[in-house]
């Protein structure tokens, strides 16, 4: 068997590959904004001669050659005579696309695409002498962007050794514990497996603080073709734009980066469509020809943070203000500026005056507000008319490990957060009230409202002979009795998201048990508001 | 047994140099990533079989042959086709044997065994 189809080596090659593929893009970009970085063409042009090498030595050849026409364009280039125009790295940035999906073709199905029209493009680069000239512009293909916008997605990340040896040393433990455990069986001696449960609780909370701990991902991996998609962006919408990208070291869980890759895009994109104006107007308006746009990723009290600041044009406060009158949101004129942009987190409304292929209209900001609550973060905007937007995204680092009570409601397990939880109680069927329409009892001299789970998720009206089992969960100062058939233990769990739109009514989260049952986890905000408002 | 040094700054081929030598036997194998380890682990290890790859940053092969042109080094040129000029080169500069990238293993352990005198 040739080494080459050793599975080790192939995977090692499409690691090796990915490597390289985003160095170029990389190079690319430094080298398009320092067209004279001599190192820069060196390093480009030993990407492409060692990626040619390798995917012939896995017999790739296709892919081999047309590396190796690229090799070609940058030795020419390394000899200094000639530079490549805009255009022509618009075309490169394409060819680098191309190969980049060829590769990702190869992993599954180890099948060669054709090349030969890539090849014929870098043909045409060298034979225009790199000055590809503006009539013979290749037509841009914009569903080449859009694939270029789509969300990232990490299939490895890399994990820190001492993480990995506290993880080694947690199973180490739990296997000595298994062990102890089985000898306390054996001996029948069961007074000692409270000692052994204790143990197990405290290597578990380690296993989970230390496994957060490897999820987490610098956000610069989860953002790296940020850059390129922001110089599409820029070329595409023909603005003269001067990004600032400081993602610093900041790490999150991978999930959570990945969740907010698109929100992050969709404000750069309305920042670069509609906040900054062009050369032309701006300088009218006093402003350099050169619009700004700065992202940074910093960590601030317990949270990470993400800022983009631009220097464009500032919300068209006035317009939004029609459209959600339009909308039908009444007294429009009482609500202040923040408020108005609040409103515009929540519904569907875009100030832009003009549709455009890149942003659209009408997907507005909702968007935004909608994935930042998903992650448990929020978005403050600071706007100032004719100076610019700053964009503050707050998110938490990990998704969220809190503390449940679970309590059953006919056959199934709900979770509701201990922090909302005032006590849980017998309520003597006796000591139930009726008001209104409503059930009733006191507490603490309280009138508390008792709200029946199993009519509010079942839809099914349970009669109750017995005393009841309350949970009393508050905000603030609002109370409610959650009514349960069966009042749990207390559990850790992971909140992960919803999916689905219809379960946000009434639960904040999901989780996933041991036993592998899925568990929703209870919003007790959202009721004691929809129940306090009747 | 025979001290071998691989230089190429592709992970990839280091990789499948090494394995190929190790799977043929031999296991004291070192690696230099661009041309400037190649010429600190020549001097400091005196590997008896040179691997050299002629793109490298840093110090290319052509380099590191010109540095080590005293040193009776045993260099076997590890290089892709259309390299011809390259390879003349390297050739007045010292070296002894050329592999020509794609490689299959009869090609590396050949040329290693001609030189070990095996």
């Amino acid at each position: 068997m040739s080494i080459y189809n050793d599975p080790q080596i192939k995977k090692l090659f499409f690691e090796s590959a990915e490597k390289y593929l985003q160095e170029i893009n990389d190079n690319l970009l430094s080298l398009e904004a320092t067209p004279e970085t001599k190192e820069l063409v060196e390093t480009i042009f030993r990407n492409f001669h060692s990626l040619k090498s390798e995917s012939l030595a896995m017999g790739y050849a296709k892919l081999s050659d047309l590396c190796h026409k690229l090799e070609d364009l940058f030795a020419i280039l390394k000899e200094g005579k000639q530079t490549l125009d805009e255009n022509g790295f618009s075309e490169i940035f394409q060819i680098v696309d191309f190969i980049n999906a060829d590769v990702e073709i190869l992993k599954k199905s180890d099948t060669e695409k054709e090349t030969d029209s890539a090849k014929q493009k870098v043909d045409q680069i060298l034979k225009s002498n790199l000055m590809v000239s503006q009539k013979d512009k290749l037509q841009v293909d914009t569903s080449n962007l859009q694939a270029e916008i789509k969300r990232p997605n990490l299939e490895n990340i890399k994990v820190s050794l001492r993480v990995l040896d506290h993880l080694m040393n947690i199973v180490e433990e739990l296997t000595i514990e298994k062990m102890r455990f089985a000898e306390i069986v054996n001996n029948k001696e069961y007074l000692k497996l409270q000692e052994i449960a204790e143990k197990f609780d405290f290597l578990i909370s380690d296993l989970q603080y230390y496994v957060t701990q490897a999820r987490l991902t610098p956000i610069d991996d989860i953002f790296q073709n940020l850059p390129r998609v922001i110089r599409d962006l820029t070329q595409k919408l023909n603005k003269k734009v001067n990004v600032k990208l400081d993602l610093g070291n900041l790490k999150v869980d991978r999930f959570i980066g990945e969740t907010i890759y698109e929100p992050v895009l969709h404000i750069i994109r309305n920042a670069l469509d509609h906040g900054i104006e062009n050369p032309e107007e701006r300088t009218k308006s006093g402003k350099e020809a050169e619009g700004s746009l700065e992202v940074k990723a910093y960590s601030d009290k317990g949270l990470a943070v993400i800022e983009i600041n631009d220097d464009g044009r500032g919300f068209d406060i006035e317009t939004a203000r029609k459209r959600l009158n339009e909308k039908g949101v009444k007294e429009i004129e009482k609500l202040d500026d923040s408020a108005v942009i609040d409103l515009l987190f929540e519904g569907g409304i875009s100030t832009a005056s003009k549709l455009t292929d890149v942003s659209g209209r009408g997907v507005g900001l909702n968007i935004v507000g909608e994935v930042m609550d998903r992650v448990g973060g929020r978005v403050r905007v600071d706007t100032k008319k004719g100076k610019g937007t700053r964009f503050i995204l707050e998110f938490p680092f990990t998704l969220a490990i809190i503390e449940v009570i679970l309590v059953k409601v006919k056959k199934d397990v709900f979770a509701i957060p201990v922090t909302n939880i005032v006590k849980t109680l017998r309520v003597k069927k006796e000591d139930i009230q009726k008001a209104a329409d409503t059930d009733v009892f006191l507490f603490n001299k309280e009138e508390v409202m008792m709200i029946y789970l199993t009519d509010l998720f079942k839809k099914e009206k349970t009669i109750y002979n017995d005393d009841l089992d309350v949970v009393i969960v508050n905000t603030g100062k609002n109370k409610l009795g959650f009514v349960v058939d069966q009042v749990m233990e207390l559990e850790e769990i992971i909140v992960k998201p919803l999916a689905m739109e219809a379960e946000k009514t009434y639960f904040a989260g999901v989780t996933i048990l041991g036993n592998d049952k899925t568990v929703l986890v209870i919003d007790v905000a959202k009721l004691i508001e929809q129940f306090s408002r009747n | 047994m025979a001290k071998i040094l691989i230089a190429d700054d592709s992970a990839f081929m280091r990789t499948v140099l090494k394995n190929i030598l190790m799977k043929a036997g031999f296991n004291t194998i070192l690696e230099a990533k661009d041309g400037l380890e190649a010429v600190e682990k020549y001097e400091s290890e005196n590997p008896d079989i040179l691997l050299l790859d002629i793109i490298m940053p840093n110090l290319d092969g052509l380099g590191v042959l010109q540095k080590l042109r005293f040193k009776k080094a045993n260099v076997i040129v590890v290089s892709a086709v259309g390299q011809e000029k390259m390879v003349n080169e390297a050739k007045s500069l010292g070296a002894i044997d050329f592999i020509i990238k794609p490689f299959d293993a009869d090609n590396v352990v050949q040329a290693v065994k001609k030189i070990l005198g095996k």
